[in-house]
């Protein structure tokens, strides 16, 4: 391991090397900044690794089935396990997908679950993504350079192989598709995650492709070649749902593809993830995870979530209000560390004003215990300091639900930060499963 | 899949014109820099000769500004920008460890950028540039791919002969190369532009090299 942790300058410019970049807009202005990686790796012993995955298998299935469920017979909101304005008052419900049926009718094929690991050695989830979760292709070129760098490290240490994951996203792609190429379809390089998508398309042997590659005629998805166009079986978007199909959702999309929809609902093409998925990573939705385990499963859920309130329900709002200055409140309709309020660093007036806002749009709001979760050790100029870290868990579904056995870990670069976000200055580091 | 999409295909023709550009025009800048410093001629000429704004105050200045300027839309620096946005855009089809050189190449011109000698370390650049030329060659299976990337240097390499007045005794030779490597490309050649070079001879009067000139340039319509 010494030798690997020696060579954190050399990985990182073998990382620049091959352009591990992510993009931010800031002020109207693109700009693309290497992502820092720290060569500490998280281990997580295959005993533990065990029960994650049993977990993520568990949540995974239970989510496929509620959004399936949600748009077609919506027996859990029947029966009252989830209330309706959770459902229909989500920005990630789509009624343009009412009674669509997706190839082999799965929704969620590549999911990303964020978990942190609590001081009481308790996995807790912090949220389902399963729109567009980006981040497996940075531990995945990771591994391959530190192993390069220190093979004696990973002869030392029993280490589960991540350098599958372009096989695996191939297999689930090869699994839904209904005739045809496999393609990424991304919105450009101009695209936060770009880096990502092209390096995903060379690993799974897709095809990479942006808009003006793609067009649908008789509902069939085909791209566009200097010859004969060729069908589309698979494609795995990267695009978020409301600028996929300027005729079906935002008209002003100009990275879309006019009539994909037509074609997905035809059953055409298989579109990952299924359009429409949002409604089950809703922050409000997090809630009721696992009692869609047990609605569907018929199981208690393995993963526990991070202890939640909805102000929606008025003990929770009591409760939310009450304890404002310890929770910490988190905005519905914000991703990627926005929207994220953490009462203790609010002065008394903002809190007031905090509460006022609850009060108003008790929808808009969860609150969530802060989870004491544990540091993990970066190097930070050649000392080894302790920073907030979460994991992102990779889980697909295709013939069967599949776990990475690895993951991207990020890490808050800034001592009092609990923010581990790229696009917030956080950096990465590999995830090991280690095998005893 | 054998087919290219058209923006693909676009972007390897371009892909293989900048590399070449950058290249070429800093191997040629090495060879007339070092006249220049006896004084016998001027950056306006070589301005003048590649149609390019003259917007330098001093020598020093355009060696500066011409190579590494990222705002300055006809520098060496916007060339390589251009030809990594090429190649990002490609790398399933070129493969990650042949884009790396590209990636070096533009890293190799933003650390000469901060030495007091700068022309040195731009060496690295070629030499970036000459691995990346050896890697697609050996890596990209697909011979249409491999030769699209050629044909577009080849089309680069002689409209810069052409205007450089450079190397214009090898200018048939490399019309020559071009034709072998178009015919086994998907690329579509203008009849007129191919009748000029086919018909081609190294040039000896201006008229001749504007002639072929226009002839390599239109030879593509991308």
């Amino acid at each position: 391991m010494k030798t690997l942790l020696a060579h954190t300058k050399e990985i990182n410019e073998q990382l620049a090397r091959y352009g591990v970049k992510f993009g931010i807009y800031k002020d109207g202005t693109f700009n693309e900044r290497l992502f820092p990686f720290d060569p500490v790796p998280r281990q997580i012993p295959e005993k533990d690794y065990e029960v994650l995955e049993k977990g993520l298998i568990q949540r995974v299935t239970a989510l496929n089935k509620f959004i399936y469920d949600i748009y077609h017979d919506k027996k859990i909101v029947r029966d009252g396990v989830v209330p309706e304005e959770f459902v229909y008052r989500s920005p990630g419900y789509l009624a343009q997908c009412e009674g669509i049926t997706p190839s082999k009718d799965v929704y969620s094929h590549i999911s990303g679950i964020d978990l942190v690991e609590g001081k009481d050695n308790e996995w807790y989830i912090l949220e389902d993504n399963l729109r567009i979760p980006s981040g497996a292709s940075y531990p995945l070129i990771a591994r391959t350079l530190c192993r390069r760098c220190s093979p004696e490290t990973f002869k030392r240490y029993r280490v589960r192989d991540n350098r599958n994951y372009g096989a695996l996203l191939k297999r689930t792609m090869d699994y839904v598709n209904t005739g045809g190429i496999n393609v990424i379809f991304t919105p450009g390089r101009y695209n936060a995650a770009y880096f990502e998508h092209s390096y995903l398309a060379e690993q799974a042997g897709a095809v990479l492709a942006e808009s003006n590659d793609l067009f649908v005629e008789n509902q069939t998805l085909y791209y566009r070649t200097s010859r004969d166009p060729v069908k589309v079986g698979a494609v795995y978007r990267r695009v978020s749902d409301e600028y996929m199909d300027p005729l079906c959702f935002e008209p002003s999309s100009l990275i879309g593809i006019p009539n994909l929809m037509d074609a997905y609902r035809a059953g055409n093409v298989a579109v990952m993830n299924a359009p429409g998925n949002g409604v089950a990573d809703d922050k409000g939705i997090y809630y009721f995870v696992p009692k869609m385990v047990k609605y569907y499963l018929g199981e208690d859920a393995i993963l526990k979530n991070a202890p939640t309130y909805l102000p929606y329900y008025e003990e929770d709002r009591k409760y939310t209000l009450d304890n404002i200055h310890r929770l910490v409140i988190k905005d519905v309709a914000e991703a990627g560390g926005y929207g994220v309020v953490f009462g203790k660093n609010l002065t008394q007036e903002q809190r007031e004003d905090l509460k006022n806002t609850i009060l108003n749009a008790p929808r808009r709001f969860i609150a969530q215990e802060v989870i004491d979760f544990k540091d993990l050790p970066i190097l930070d100029n050649g000392e080894t300091v302790e920073r907030k870290a979460d994991l992102r868990a990779f889980v697909l579904s295709g013939e069967n639900v599949q776990v990475w056995p690895s993951g991207l870990t990020r890490f808050s670069r800034n001592p009092d930060s609990f923010v581990v976000n790229s696009s917030q200055g956080g950096g990465f580091k590999d995830t090991w499963i280690v095998c005893q | 899949m054998d087919s290219l999409s058209v923006s693909k295909l676009n972007r390897l023709y371009w892909l293989g014109r900048y590399y070449e550009r950058l290249s070429t025009t800093l191997s040629y800048l090495w060879d007339w820099y070092d006249v220049m410093i006896d004084g016998e001629i001027d950056y306006p000429d070589f301005c003048q000769k590649l149609s390019i704004d003259c917007c330098y105050k001093d020598d020093k200045d355009f060696m500066h500004n011409y190579v590494f300027d990222k705002n300055n839309p006809d520098s060496l620096r916007t060339v390589a920008d251009a030809m990594l946005g090429n190649g990002m855009v490609l790398r399933e089809i070129i493969g990650s460890r042949t884009l790396a050189y590209l990636e070096l190449a533009v890293m190799g011109m933003k650390s000469a950028e901060e030495s007091d000698s700068p022309t040195l370390p731009l060496q690295r650049v070629i030499d970036f540039i000459m691995a990346f030329r050896g890697s697609y060659d050996d890596m990209i299976d697909d011979e249409n791919v491999r030769n699209i990337i050629k044909c577009a240097a080849g089309v680069e390499r002689l409209s810069l002969y052409l205007r450089l007045g450079w190397h214009l005794d090898s200018v048939k030779s490399e019309i020559g190369k071009l034709m072998k490597r178009m015919n086994r490309t998907s690329l579509q050649p203008s009849h007129t532009s191919l009748q000029v070079l086919l018909s081609a001879k190294n040039p000896e009067t201006p008229e001749e090299r504007k002639k072929l000139l226009d002839a390599a340039e239109n030879l593509f319509v991308m």
